[in-house]
């Protein structure tokens, strides 16, 4: 399966991209995602990293299905 | 409300006024000229921040007597002394105004995907 994965703020700038597809095998959750992309980017492994699936913030035991958007960025700081 | 633009409390607070309600508290968040500072940068993930927002107001209606809720927050390259975000309550009672107010601010601050960056 295919997820589509968005980056923003400082994981943005990490990545050097503002989005891409990963592709997953079947039964992968966010916590995997997200330690396949500490992998490939390790220095996302300085900052907290928070996760958000189909744009809600989500359990990391969450399964993933094909077409998914995963957004991956630091703490927030609005307001 | 997520937008480009610049907003005018003014109009914000005359859109909320109705006859249920007896005050209206307001927050404005504006860029502070900290040292070195000369711009900010408000970046937002739309399609989640949407959502959050909603669920805050929602949450606020819950927790809190009050009759109308609007929160707007820009986004781009903002100047020192230009606003960044209005929170508007209006409540039949000044006292739910207030608290609710505080809590959507604090709340915003720790949970919408939206970051600032100076420039």
């Amino acid at each position: 399966m295919k997820v589509e994965v968005r980056f923003f703020a400082r994981c943005r700038e990490i990545v050097g991209e503002k989005q891409r597809e990963v592709e997953l095998e079947d039964g992968m959750t966010l916590k995997d995602l997200k330690e396949l992309l500490m992998q490939e980017y390790p220095e996302l492994k300085r900052l907290t990293l928070l996760i958000s699936l189909n744009h809600a913030y989500a359990d990391p035991e969450a399964t993933l299905n094909d077409k998914d958007e995963i957004a991956v960025f630091p703490p927030v700081s609005g307001g | 409300m997520i937008t480009n633009e610049d907003f005018s409390i003014d109009t914000l607070v005359e859109k909320m006024k109705q006859p249920g309600i007896g005050g209206i508290v307001t927050f404005l968040g504006t860029v502070r000229g900290d040292a070195g500072i000369t711009t900010l940068n408000v970046e937002i993930y739309k399609a989640m921040a949407v959502g959050e927002l909603e669920k805050l107001k929602r949450e606020a209606r819950e927790k809190f007597e009050i009759e109308a809720v609007e929160i707007v927050h820009r986004e781009g390259e903002l100047n020192v002394g230009e606003n960044i975000v209005a929170i508007l309550v209006g409540a039949k009672h000044r006292k739910d105004a207030f608290r609710a107010c505080e809590y959507l601010i604090d709340e915003l601050k720790k949970r919408v995907p939206i970051w600032k960056k100076e420039g």
